[in-house]
This record gives C-alpha cells, sequence and structure tokens, in this order.
C-alpha cells in the first residue's frame, strides 16, 4: 500500500532527522532504565521524546507511528507517576516498539506500508498499562510533580513579576471518607490567592474521586508561607501538610543543591543539557536567556556546503603557502626592501587569518564519536542476547570530536571488533566462573584525543588469542614458513589476523575466536589514515587500539626530493630521519637493509619503486636520506635524496581516471603550484611485505646511526 | 557508423602530428597552456601524469601515444585541452588549437574506409572545402577509468 502523507519533502526530512535524533535518544534511555531501574530523570525523557514524536508524526499524517507512540506516552505516563515499575519484560516490550518505529520511520522514505503489525504491540503495551497500578502513598515516595517546559515559563515568568512559587502537599487523615472533597476544597481555598499551575493528581483524577490520600501542588502566588499554612489549616481530616517554596530539585533529587530553581535534569530538553554544567546554579532567568540564546545560536548546514567550505579553505592554505614562497624568494633574489617587507607583513598576516579560519573550519565539521558510539549498548546488549552471556558494556570519551569523514568510516570496523569480542572474546558466564573470573564479561569501548590523533579503544576480558594456534593455522594456510613462524614476535603474529582470507576457514572461533573479515577492518581504518594494532594475552583479554587522524583533508607532511621530483610524506607515519654514510646499507637476501638500533630495517628506494632516477644512481650513498615510516610496530626506511620541508599538505585523490596506485595516497598541490605525489606508507609496507616477516628483527650486535626526530 | 552523431554543430578543431582533430565544443572545458607534468609511477604509456589546474588535480593523456602518431617537439603553441568526459575532467596535449568551425551533418562521412589505426576512436570524418577533420568520440577516447583500475 502507497503512503500519502501531509508534509512536503522538506517536512519530511526534518521530521526524519528529528525522529533519528528521538529514536536515538529513546534507544539510549531504555538500556540506561534497565540498568538503572525506576529513575524518574529517564523515564520523564523517554515519556518526552515518545510524546514528541506522536506530535510530530502526527502533524504528518502518520497514523500508525501516531498511535504507537501515544500508547507508549501512556505507558511512560504512568510509569513517572510511579503507578507502574520498570521490569524486563516492560523493557523487552520497549525495545519491540523501538524497532517497529524505525520501521515505520522507513516508510516515511520508502511511502509504502509495511507489513508491521503494530496493534499487537498496542495490546502489549496497554496490557502493561492496565497492570494492577502501584499505589503512590504504599509505594512510599511522595507524590511527585513533574513540570512542562511551558509551566516552568509560566513560573518563570510570574518570578519575574515578584510572585513566589510555593510547593504544597497535604495528606488526608486515614479515616477520611472522601479525600477529593477535600483535594477539592484546598483547591478552592486557593484559586483566589493565586494560580494552580498543577495538582497531582489532576483535577480530573479528583473530580471522578478515585484519587489517592496524597494532593501535591504547584501554587504561584503574591502571599507568603505563613498565610498560605493558615489556609491549609483552616482544611479539615488532614493528617499532614507542608508548604514549601517550590524548586524541582527538592521535589526531584537530593543531590541537586536546593537554591538550584530549575534543573537540567529535568527539563530534558536537548539544548539545555547542551548548555552543560555551568548552567547549573543558574538563576531561572538567566537560564532562560541561556536556552534562547543556545537556540538561536544553533543553525542547521548542509554537510556538502560544510565539505565545499573546507575544500575552500584547503585551496586558500595552497595560496597561503604560495604566497610565503614568492615572499622568500623576493627576499632572496633582490635586497630587502619597504615593499617586500611589506609583502611579508601581509603574508603573515593571511598565514594566520587562514591558519585560524582552517581551525574553525575543521571544528564546524566535528562531531563527537557520540553519533557512532551510541548504536553500540543495544547492539552489544543484543548481540550478548544471542550468545547467551552477560556483558558489562562500559563508554567512555563519548564526547571526543571527530571529523565527519572520519566518523563515517569508523562505525563498520567498530561493529566487526565489538561482534568478534562478544561473540568470540567474551566466554560464556559458566567457563568465566570455572576461569576464576566474574560470571559478568566486560567489554570497553573508549574514544580520546591523543595529541594529534584521536585513539578508539575496544577491549574485553574474554579468553584472549593463542598466538600458537594463530600461528599454526597461518603455517598450514600457506601465510608462513615454520621457519619465518618460529622467528616473529607475538605481536606479529597477532598482526596475521588482519590478512586477508586468513580466517575464511571452518570453525573460526575455535582458532583464538577471531579474524573473520578483519582485513575489511583494516582496510576500513587504513581508508581514513588510520592504524590499528592488537594487544592479546591468553585468557586475560584482547585490546584494540585504532589511532585516526582528526581530519582526513589536511595533514602536515614532510615534502623529500627524488631524482627531479618531489613527494609529500604524511608526517603522522613519520617515525624519523636518518642520514646515511656510505656503508650503511647492508644486502640481506638480496634486498638492501640497515641497522638501526641494533635492529634490521629493510629499506626500499623510492626511485626504483616508481621507477625514474635519483641522485643514487650517480653512486654514492652519502648524503642520500632515509625516512623511517610505519604504522604499529612496522617499519621501514624509504630512500630520498633530499629532505625539503614540513608544511601543510591537501590531499586529492587521483581522480577516477587514474584511479588507486599503489603506495600513492593521492596528490596535492605545492606551495610553487607543482604538483606532488602523496605517499601511502601503509600500503607501502603491506606491500612491501605481503605477509612475510613484518618488522625490523634484533640483531646482537648494533651499530649507531646519526638520527634526528621530526618534531 | 551508428546512430551517435554531433548533436551540437560546433566543433574545436586542434592539430595533432600534423593531422586535423574536431571535438564537441559542449565537452570543452577551457584551453590551457602547456606545463609542468607530474608523472604518475605505474600510469599507462598514455598518460603523462597530473597537473595542477587551479587546485584541482588532473591527469593528463597525450594522444600520440594512444593513436600511434609520431611524437612531436613540444613548441610555443602547444596546449592543453581540458576536457571534461562523463564527468571526468582530463587534459590532452596538443600541437595547436587551431580553430572553432560549424560543420553540418552531411558534411561528415563515415571513416573505416580512410583511416584504420585509430578509427575506433573516430565519430566520423568532417569534410570542409579544402580538408578535413577528423572527429573524435571522447567516451571512447577517455572513459577507461575502470580498465585502468584494473591494471593499477
Amino acid at each position: 500500500m502507497d503512503l500519502v502523507f501531509d508534509a512536503t519533502p522538506d517536512d519530511l526530512s526534518v521530521f526524519l532527522q528529528e525522529a533519528d535524533e528521538l529514536m536515538q535518544q529513546l534507544d539510549e534511555n531504555v538500556l540506561r532504565l534497565e540498568k538503572e531501574g525506576q529513575n524518574p530523570e529517564i523515564i520523564q525523557e523517554i515519556f518526552r521524546a515518545a510524546h514528541t514524536l506522536k506530535g510530530s508524526s502526527g502533524m504528518l499524517g502518520h497514523e500508525r507511528m501516531a498511535e504507537l507512540t501515544h500508547s507508549l506516552e501512556s505507558l511512560f505516563d504512568k510509569l513517572r507517576r510511579d503507578e507502574l515499575s520498570v521490569s524486563t519484560e516492560l523493557i523487552d516490550v520497549f525495545l519491540d516498539c523501538l524497532d517497529a518505529l524505525k520501521i515505520l520511520k522507513e516508510e516515511c522514505i520508502t511511502f509504502k506500508a509495511s507489513d508491521i503489525d503494530i496493534k499487537a504491540l498496542i495490546i502489549q503495551i496497554d496490557g502493561f498499562a492496565s497492570g494492577t497500578p502501584v499505589d503512590a502513598g504504599e509505594a512510599g515516595g511522595p507524590v511527585l510533580i513533574v513540570l512542562e517546559d511551558h509551566e516552568h515559563d509560566v513560573i518563570n515568568m510570574a518570578e519575574v513579576k515578584g510572585s513566589t512559587a510555593f510547593s504544597i502537599r497535604i495528606k488526608v487523615a486515614d479515616d477520611c471518607m472522601m479525600p477529593s472533597v477535600r483535594f477539592y476544597q484546598v483547591i478552592e481555598e486557593f484559586q483566589p490567592i493565586g494560580e494552580i499551575i498543577k495538582t497531582n493528581p489532576s483535577m480530573d483524577v479528583i473530580e471522578s474521586g478515585e484519587c489517592g490520600s496524597e494532593l501535591a501542588l504547584i501554587l504561584v502566588t503574591d502571599e507568603d508561607q505563613s498565610r498560605l499554612e493558615s489556609v491549609v489549616k483552616a482544611v479539615s481530616e488532614l493528617s499532614e501538610h507542608s508548604v514549601g517554596v517550590y524548586s524541582i530539585s527538592s521535589e526531584h533529587d537530593e543531590d541537586e543543591p536546593q537554591e538550584v530553581e530549575e534543573t537540567v535534569a529535568v527539563s530534558g530538553d536537548k539544548r539545555m543539557q547542551d548548555l552543560g554544567p555551568e548552567a547549573r546554579g543558574k538563576s531561572a532567568q538567566e537560564l532562560q536567556q541561556m536556552r534562547t540564546a543556545a537556540a538561536v545560536k544553533t543553525v542547521r548546514v548542509d554537510v556538502e556546503r560544510l565539505d565545499h567550505l573546507m575544500n575552500l579553505v584547503g585551496e586558500l592554505v595552497i595560496g597561503k603557502t604560495r604566497l610565503q614562497q614568492i615572499g622568500s624568494d623576493l627576499a632572496n633574489s633582490y635586497h630587502v626592501g619597504d615593499l617586500t617587507s611589506t609583502l611579508n607583513e601581509v603574508t603573515a598576516h593571511v598565514g594566520q587569518i587562514t591558519n585560524e579560519l582552517q581551525e574553525e573550519v575543521m571544528r564546524a565539521r566535528m562531531l563527537p564519536i557520540e553519533q557512532v558510539f551510541n548504536k553500540f549498548p543495544r547492539l552489544v546488549r543484543d548481540l550478548a542476547r544471542t550468545a547467551g552471556k552477560t556483558i558489562n558494556f562500559v563508554v567512555e570519551g563519548k564526547e571526543t570530536e571527530i571529523d565527519r569523514s572520519v566518523l563515517e568510516e569508523i562505525g563498520d570496523p567498530l561493529v566487526h571488533i565489538l561482534r568478534n569480542a562478544i561473540d568470540h572474546g567474551v566466554e560464556t558466564p559458566d567457563v568465566r566462573k570455572k576461569a576464576g573470573k566474574s560470571p559478568e564479561g566486560n567489554v570497553f569501548l573508549g574514544a580520546r584525543h591523543e595529541e594529534n590523533h584521536i585513539v578508539v579503544e575496544v577491549s574485553d576480558d574474554g579468553h584472549g588469542m593463542d598466538v600458537q594456534k594463530i600461528k599454526d593455522k597461518a603455517i598450514r594456510k600457506g601465510f608462513l614458513t615454520q621457519e619465518t613462524g618460529d622467528q616473529m614476535s607475538d605481536r606479529e603474529i597477532l598482526d596475521l589476523i588482519f590478512l586477508s582470507g586468513f580466517s575464511t576457514a571452518d570453525k573460526v572461533s575455535e582458532i583464538s575466536g577471531r579474524g573473520v573479515g578483519m582485513d575489511v577492518v583494516r582496510n576500513n581504518i587504513k581508508k581514513i589514515n588510520g592504524t590499528v594494532e592488537i594487544m592479546s594475552e591468553l585468557g586475560v583479554g584482547t585490546r584494540f587500539v585504532i589511532k585516526l587522524p582528526l581530519t582526513l583533508v589536511i595533514v602536515e607532511a614532510l615534502t623529500v626530493v627524488v631524482g627531479d621530483r618531489i613527494y609529500a610524506v604524511p608526517l603522522n607515519t613519520i617515525k624519523e630521519v636518518l642520514r646515511l654514510e656510505d656503508g650503511h646499507i647492508k644486502m640481506v637476501d638480496k634486498k638492501e637493509t640497515m641497522l638501526l638500533r641494533g635492529s634490521v630495517l629493510s629499506l626500499l628506494r623510492l626511485s626504483e619503486l616508481f621507477s625514474h632516477t635519483s641522485a643514487a644512481d650517480r653512486g654514492s650513498e652519502d648524503e642520500l636520506h632515509v625516512v623511517v615510516v610505519g604504522y604499529g610496530e612496522n617499519r621501514i626506511g624509504l630512500i630520498v635524496d633530499r629532505l625539503l620541508s614540513k608544511m601543510e599538505i591537501m590531499i586529492k585523490a587521483l581522480g577516477d581516471y587514474l584511479g588507486l596506485v599503489d603506495g600513492i595516497s593521492g596528490a596535492t598541490v605545492l606551495g610553487d603550484g607543482r604538483v606532488a605525489l602523496v605517499i601511502d606508507p601503509v600500503s607501502l609496507i603491506v606491500k612491501f611485505d605481503a605477509g612475510k616477516k613484518l618488522n625490523a628483527q634484533p640483531v646482537s650486535k648494533g651499530k649507531k646511526s646519526t638520527s634526528k626526530k621530526i618534531a | 557508423m551508428e546512430d551517435r552523431s554531433f548533436e551540437q554543430d560546433q566543433l574545436v578543431v586542434f592539430e595533432l602530428s600534423g593531422e586535423s582533430f574536431g571535438i564537441d565544443i559542449n565537452a570543452v572545458q577551457e584551453i590551457i597552456r602547456m606545463q609542468q607534468i607530474t608523472d604518475v609511477p605505474k600510469a599507462p604509456m598514455h598518460v603523462k601524469g597530473i597537473i595542477n589546474l587551479r587546485g584541482k588535480v588532473i591527469p593528463i593523456v597525450d594522444l600520440r601515444d594512444k593513436f600511434g602518431l609520431v611524437q612531436t617537439e613540444e613548441t610555443k603553441s602547444t596546449r592543453i585541452v581540458v576536457v571534461d568526459v562523463t564527468g571526468c575532467t582530463v587534459g590532452m596535449i596538443v600541437d595547436a588549437v587551431s580553430e572553432v568551425l560549424r560543420i553540418s551533418k552531411d558534411q561528415i562521412e563515415d571513416p573505416s574506409a580512410i583511416i584504420e589505426s585509430y578509427e575506433k576512436y573516430l565519430l566520423g570524418i568532417g569534410k570542409l572545402e579544402e580538408r578535413l577533420v577528423l572527429l573524435l568520440d571522447l567516451g571512447k577516447v577517455i572513459p577507461e577509468a575502470s580498465q585502468l583500475q584494473a591494471v593499477a
């Protein structure tokens, strides 16, 4: 059946965006709810999200979605009134509903009605909702009042005008026959002297007579506290009463400072949360201002526009570099005069602004890694359930910001690694108990900044990888000979699981449990100039450390000269730079190598690799340089004629026409307008060893080389 | 020849090893002077390398290699004709760009009878008063990205 929505395509896309965010929020919150139990804050957030979804889907005319969200809303309304309690069954139904909502959301893209049966879900939900409600009084907690945004606004307004909001609660005597009458009486008394913002139970419930023994209400009035108390005292048959100045924190959360009149938690408003901790402790008025300001200051920008902006900035960076070059050329060719020094001044100024602009644009493209991480708790939960494992999943550093383009690529590899960690890494509770571990497996996912990188780490405390088994398998599959296998370090052997075709065999899980599509993981990470390393200890666990660049577009690079060509080598892959002296190069197995602090380093001549001439052809090895590049523990030395300079480059793809060239990640335009090829050390190394021994082997006798680090 | 013919009758005519070639003016993005070309390792013979076109990196091809024509020295009139074919921007080295002219369909003849070596790249032969202009089928000359990727 085709669906018709009452919305323009623009409206729809706005709705989809909003729905995505809300469902993400729901996903997260439901898992928190499962973990933390009856947390009013979370329930309130879920209620709000369901409510918003109901509203917007209703506006679109998406009836089934509106129906389902309506049921959810009523369910959580009961929860927040403490008339229901959270149970595993409830969470399960709720998760089913979320899945259904996602399918219903897809309908807005396909315009085809899916065959999902929401009636059954609604019946289930209503079943919960109509289950024996827990009496508020018996539940032990006081009757809560949770205010909506607009109600807060009324209070704020009133406070600006000099009125005060009071929170009043009364309890009727146990022998009171009709509490509703007394409640009604109290409300009647208050109405002439102020404005009643909200009551719990609501007026409708009171009028129907089916209320408990407690009443809470919020009153905004110009009268003082003692006057209100005397009003309450005048009503008979009340066993308890209290009148206090209203503040959400006292209503709600003991941890919050009392003077806070509106807390971030209760507002549930995303923008408010974004305001962060400094928002706490401000007056309601200030908060209101901050909220308005936050609302005005955010603009949704098309991603393509940002990309274009970034490209323009990249051009500007090139232009800046060229200007600098012209400036110094001028100063070198002619003596320094007024004009040249003015030019240099202007160039410096433009340079500074360009740098700032670049930083700003880059920051505008940054998103918290949260966007990817948020999907994982659900994934982990589901995987763990299917695998019959209990897993304590800890996520850290969600707020770490990373470039959009990197963010897009990192999701899949992480899913892969997490899946492996749960499927094969963490043992079943029984096995864990036998091994003397806690039955609950721990999986950790974290992100953090480290210098110019983002480091993402996934670790588990499962049974780890069996190096011996991996080695045996590699030998059996012909990746290694027994001899080379024996010479390899554990880490090198672990690295083997990244080889393509390594783990296509049967019973993958028996061999250490990992490796399914691990080559894909590494390739994906490599694609975004990242690196991945594994550390694993048998019986203790496994750790993946992924290093990602902050941005893909502009990188720092060292330019080097080989023959008549210039190459750019990304700085993040350079480990060190050495000067070659005569006799440094040793032939091992017909390949050029050199000793570097007691280790053998394989050497690669860029001129040979890319078949052109080099200064080395003139015979002398003296004066040549070796750029040591690598990732993880792997190193290789690139022989170049001369080092040029360190500069910022903007990597450009070679384009469809040329496609991919091994060892080259793209081209860049240099300061003088020339084009230089950008070396891709990772693919060079991978190609160079192609499954052979990956890195330098310790050798007994060491020989020192002149080495200098590049900052 | 097949149905393919010039929708537009305006041609950019350039010289290559003494022969005149014509291409659809709509495919021509711009014509620039010869400049320093950066080699790309392992690229096919006829790909001379890449250049920087106002910040954009584009590949440069030499049709002489492709068509098996004699190499000529670079002169003052050597140009790079930048064309846009099926989304690819590519520069072609030519000895000189001579003119822009109009041609009508009845002036175009089937190429097969006359030229054998690079006939497959031609749409036809334009007969103009005293001379012949070989009409290039850019779609056949340029889009080989997929093949190239396979090689690389």
